[in-house]
């Protein structure tokens, strides 16, 4: 059975512009950060959003997440269109697609109690009496592993990993369809992160919430995802189900991504890829390819020409000239 | 490589380096001894409070004002305790003999100067030269460490700088001055993959170029296995295991390491649940009496919440302190 679609990102563009002076601004151009990026979730999936920084990871999950306006293109969750909304289509949106950040010390109000914290959106979404959002409470602090009587206490009594637990709790409240994940361990010590990536997996397992996970960490975006997108300023470079594209790494971004992970265990082998420089603006980002400024196997033609996303086996698609004729 | 015969570059003994808050005493550091030899890297890995950053702190002498203070052990550079210099004599010391570089690059690069004031300011420091010669030297520097274009670079701020060639200029000017040892705490932390191991490598290609010895300290077991000779892992204030990089990832003999390894997710293999340490780690202001992991080990018995282990060997040059290697 082919699970339902349950959000579609269709060519999506956000371009910020840059402008100088105060009075007479004058117009030097667009950042394009997010540059035409499709792809889809299923419901209870997750999809790896891997890059490194000022690649757009982050400005896509803010489109998703309706926190800021498309220049062009449009997101769908369960195929009604999310930007536009107003009132109450925007607070029923608002309930089914949530966040959890990477910094468990600057998403929660030092003033409010967890507990008042997590009742905040069940208040917004006007979920029932207090009796009811008291008992919701309860239930979604066990469900993170807490105990019911810490509702009564402030974030500064917790640590970094329950403090991500309490973030999630919050998260869960409205009951979602879709939490967009963005870093969410790599803030926390080793010992922890593990803790809570067990905990997103079993609560998918439970509740059939769909993940979108931002991630730089390789290892994290393999043990967690279903599929992967790999973004490199503003684009999507290789887009496969996960255990394809680690099978099979076939951008050379993507191939210097992985090398650059570090092994498990101690070698050294000398084959890695390293690249030269660093990653362009995106103020003007180089035209044909945009990563053969840095690509090790670039040719004359990547840079007059874009390479476009295609299909190289089934569910697996790359945008490179390289593996054209495949 | 690794010259375990020849005398230590740096030798740590028993540091004790302690908070006093007016809410109690914090052991930050309890009791840390370690060597570091010519030309070796030696990983300090532990997770966020184990005193790997106050360790380093209390050898450079620039431990926070106030509260901070080392109360007991040595830190012997080339065998002269530095713990007994004066504030003046460390400066000389800092700088042309021992180095330190910081995790984040735009706090220990001033904004208000150009990259080249500070790299000349250092260099002026060791040569008192010319000015000319001044500027040949922190322009070849600059090439050193891979920045290209020096020529222009070197006249630039630092917020016109990427986070790698930040960290790649502070490389530059801890180079200038000709440390013997250099401490790198979390230098990569800051950057992307892709730069990290660029940085990774240009630090490797500088200690093999210039024979220095490196103390690194790293929250990643991937950067030990990649950088290091040595590793020691820190758990709350102490070493609980030490030993080559080869010992410690074959055979990790402390549960804390071995759950440590266990509980980071691999690129290959199949995937399962991770492995994860249950609780936290003891209030440094409450330490348990006897060993420090036991309330989270899987292992502990009675004797091990009693008695602080001592160190044991696993084999030569390997060592942990957990009561089950006792007589094996």
């Amino acid at each position: 059975m082919i699970p339902e679609t349950l959000l579609r990102v269709e060519r999506l563009r956000k371009h910020y512009p840059v402008t100088k002076g105060i009075l007479f601004t004058k117009s030097l151009g667009f950042v394009r950060a997010v540059d035409d990026i499709s792809f889809t979730i299923a419901a209870g999936e997750t999809l790896g959003l891997v890059g490194e920084s000022g690649c757009g990871k982050t400005t896509t999950s803010k489109l998703i997440l309706n926190l800021e306006e498309p220049t062009d293109g449009q997101v769908l969750l369960q195929g009604k269109p999310i930007h536009g909304l107003r009132g109450e289509a925007l607070r029923e949106y608002r309930a089914l697609a949530q966040a959890v950040f990477q910094d468990p010390w600057s998403s929660l109000n030092p003033r409010m109690t967890v507990g008042r914290t997590i009742a905040e959106s069940l208040i917004v979404t006007g979920w029932g009496s207090g009796e009811e959002i008291a008992e919701r409470i309860r239930e979604l602090l066990d469900q993170v592993g807490l105990r019911a009587e810490q509702a009564m206490q402030y974030p500064h009594e917790f640590s970094g990993g329950q403090r991500q637990r309490i973030a999630l709790a919050a998260a869960l409240a409205s009951r979602p369809k879709l939490i967009v994940l963005d870093e969410p361990v790599s803030a926390l010590d080793v010992s922890i992160r593990a803790q809570i990536m067990n905990l997103l997996k079993d609560i998918q397992a439970r509740d059939n919430v769909a993940y979108l996970l931002v991630a730089h960490d390789l290892a994290t975006v393999r043990h967690m995802t279903d599929q992967t997108a790999v973004m490199y300023l503003g684009r999507i470079v290789e887009y496969a189900p996960t255990k394809l594209l680690f099978g099979n790494v076939l951008h050379p971004y993507t191939k210097a991504l992985f090398s650059a992970v570090l092994p498990p265990r101690p070698n050294r082998q000398e084959d890695e890829i390293v690249l030269a420089g660093d990653v362009p603006s995106p103020l003007n980002p180089p035209g044909g390819c945009r990563f053969h400024t840095r690509c090790p196997f670039a040719m004359a033609r990547c840079a007059r020409e874009e390479p476009q996303l295609h299909e190289v086996e089934p569910g697996h698609l790359v945008s490179c000239f390289l593996h054209e004729a495949a | 490589m690794t010259e375990l015969d020849s005398e230590p570059v740096l030798e740590v003994r028993d540091l004790h380096t302690h908070f006093f808050l007016r809410r109690g005493v914090v052991k930050a550091v309890d009791g840390v001894s370690f060597s570091l030899h010519k030309g070796e890297v030696l990983g300090l890995v532990g997770e966020s409070g184990c005193g790997k950053s106050m360790t380093a702190l209390s050898v450079m002498r620039l431990l926070p004002k106030g509260s901070a203070r080392t109360v007991q052990g040595r830190v012997l550079l080339h065998g002269e305790d530095i713990l007994t210099r004066s504030p003046r004599e460390m400066r000389e010391i800092r700088g042309s003999q021992i180095s330190m570089i910081l995790q984040d690059p735009q706090t220990s690069l001033n904004p208000v100067f150009t990259v080249g004031e500070q790299l000349r300011e250092a260099i002026f420091h060791r040569t008192h030269g010319r000015n000319k010669d001044v500027m040949r030297e922190a322009i070849e520097a600059l090439r050193r460490v891979d920045i290209a274009a020096p020529e222009q670079r070197i006249g630039q701020f630092p917020h016109q700088m990427s986070g790698g060639m930040k960290q790649r200029v502070v490389g530059a000017i801890v180079m200038s001055g000709q440390p013997g040892v250099l401490i790198a705490d979390e230098p990569t932390t800051a950057l992307d993959v892709t730069i990290q191991l660029q940085y990774l490598k240009l630090l490797q290609r500088l200690q093999r170029e210039t024979g220095m010895a490196i103390l690194f300290i790293t929250h990643d077991f991937g950067v030990v296995a990649r950088m290091c000779d040595r590793v020691a892992v820190m758990y709350a204030g102490r070493i609980v295991e030490c030993g080559t990089v080869e010992q410690v990832f074959e055979n990790p003999s402390h549960p804390y390491t071995r759950a440590l390894i266990a509980s980071v997710p691999k690129m290959t293999g199949p995937i399962e649940r991770l492995y994860t340490i249950e609780g936290q780690p003891p209030s440094l202001m409450d330490l348990p009496v006897g060993c420090r992991f036991a309330p989270r080990c899987p292992h502990a018995e009675q004797r091990c919440h009693d008695i602080y282990p001592p160190a044991f060997a696993v084999e030569t040059g390997h060592d942990a302190h957990c009561w089950m290697l006792e007589a094996e």
